[in-house]
């Protein structure tokens, strides 16, 4: 008999957390529906903060932390803040999807105004110019290696540091784009999850629905949900038999770990979760 | 004639969601992504930033656009599209609509939805507050009383 997958703990209950993000010391949360719209926490789930409530903000789109700073895109744009609640815009996009390396906040900005103001973009971290990447509706961004890796009209594409692009697979909206290789990625979408290696593509598994995912080490962690295997699944790089990390009643929306601990929030209707990356199923 | 947002509401973004259905749409409105609708707005020439916010009831799923502020009867404040969690090829769409009452000159929402060609009421709507996130839940809350 296959070991049970164990239960998360959960470090809050609130009902609409979104997108998370890990700073130096705390977990970074955004909210919709009935949950503050940012806030802060420690790991163990104590010191919880209200940066933004829904008073002083309504929408927050995506929110990236680092040990430096943490940066939202937001209904006041995109910009840098404190856990004070300072906001500082430092471009006006309010629907970007945002990830940094160490030089760039990087952007992508799917529907807007102008069609000039569509596509991927970077800009400074300490602010200043706002360079366009990719023009088009552009989605689902990480950076790799200087590499920018996003999807778009269908494909998820690469561009390398010198500004040439190319596909690396066919892809319907994809939830989450991890690097495995220059040339290798994987990623989730609406019932997939996949991966590509020089373009030839591999169905890892078929969820019914299927959200997040992050890569530490040689494992790959994503959100799915099928009827009585809803949760969080892990996967080997190397060992392709994907597994139950954690099952709860919401699928995993948005994932972070550290060196000890896997964090992600639940879906639209959950709240927040952790589980000790050793006790995996 | 129909005017351009009414045109938007009960035939353009219908049409996306017969395209790609409501599981893809669903799935990219919870992450907050709302490229997928990028050309209903450049092809319309009509300038509108969606919001988006996606929501979970019992069996069923539920993606909320929100759609330019309507100004006459039939133009909408917002769509939604709804699916099963366990069967991704029901295809629901509602609509959060402008309505004027004669009577007592007051405004109000209506529920309805699109059937194939025709839109049918489906009784009174969810007030409109300013907050997307909190009239977007209301808005749920509507439709999920007449699943």
């Amino acid at each position: 008999m296959p070991p049970r997958a164990p239960k998360p703990l959960v470090l809050d209950p609130v009902v609409g957390a979104s997108k998370l993000a890990l700073d130096k010391e705390h977990l970074i949360v955004s909210g919709t529906l009935d949950c503050p719209r940012l806030f802060v926490m420690h790991r163990d789930g104590t010191g919880r903060h209200v940066v933004f409530d829904a008073n002083s903000l309504s929408n927050v789109c995506d929110v990236w932390a680092d040990d430096r700073d943490i940066f939202v895109s937001c209904d006041r744009g995109l910009g840098r803040v404190d856990k004070s609640g300072t906001f500082r815009q430092l471009a006006p996009y309010t629907h970007a999807h945002i990830c940094c390396d160490e030089e760039f906040l990087y952007g992508t900005q799917g529907v807007g105004r102008d069609e000039n103001e569509i596509g991927a973009f970077r800009i400074p971290r300490t602010g200043g110019e706002l360079e366009w990447l990719v023009r088009g509706p552009t989605s689902a961004l990480t950076v790799h290696d200087g590499r920018l890796y996003y999807y778009q009209h269908q494909l998820i594409r690469v561009r390398e540091p010198d500004g040439a692009t190319r596909a690396l697979a066919q892809a319907e909206w994809p939830g989450s784009i991890v690097v495995l290789g220059p040339d290798e990625i994987a990623w989730t979408q609406n019932g997939l999850v996949a991966s590509a290696k020089d373009r030839l593509p591999r169905t890892l598994a078929t969820p019914r629905i299927a959200t997040g995912m992050i890569r530490r080490g040689d494992t790959l962690y994503w959100g799915a949900w099928e009827p009585n295997k809803q949760g969080l699944w892990y996967m080997r790089i190397d060992d392709p038999t994907p597994a139950l990390v954690a099952k709860f009643p919401h699928k995993s929306l948005s994932i972070v770990a550290d060196d000890t601990h896997l964090f992600w929030t639940g879906h639209v209707n959950g709240g927040v979760y952790a589980l000790p990356r050793s006790s995996r199923g | 004639m129909a005017s351009a947002l009414d045109t938007i509401a009960h035939l353009i973004v219908p049409n996306v969601l017969k395209l790609k259905g409501a599981a893809m749409l669903i799935g990219a409105m919870e992450r907050r992504d709302a490229s997928a609708f990028a050309q209903v707005w450049q092809q319309t020439g009509v300038e509108h930033t969606p919001q988006v916010s996606a929501k979970e009831k019992g069996d069923w799923r539920f993606g909320v656009m929100s759609l330019p502020k309507p100004s006459a009867m039939g133009e909408a404040y917002m769509c939604a599209f709804v699916t099963k969690k366990n069967d991704g090829s029901v295809n629901r769409y509602f609509t959060l609509e402008y309505d004027y009452v004669l009577a007592t000159k007051t405004e109000k929402t209506i529920l309805c939805e699109r059937e194939g060609s025709l839109t049918k009421k489906r009784g009174d709507g969810s007030p409109i507050t300013g907050d997307f996130q909190a009239d977007a839940s209301a808005f749920v809350d509507a439709i999920a009383d007449k699943l």
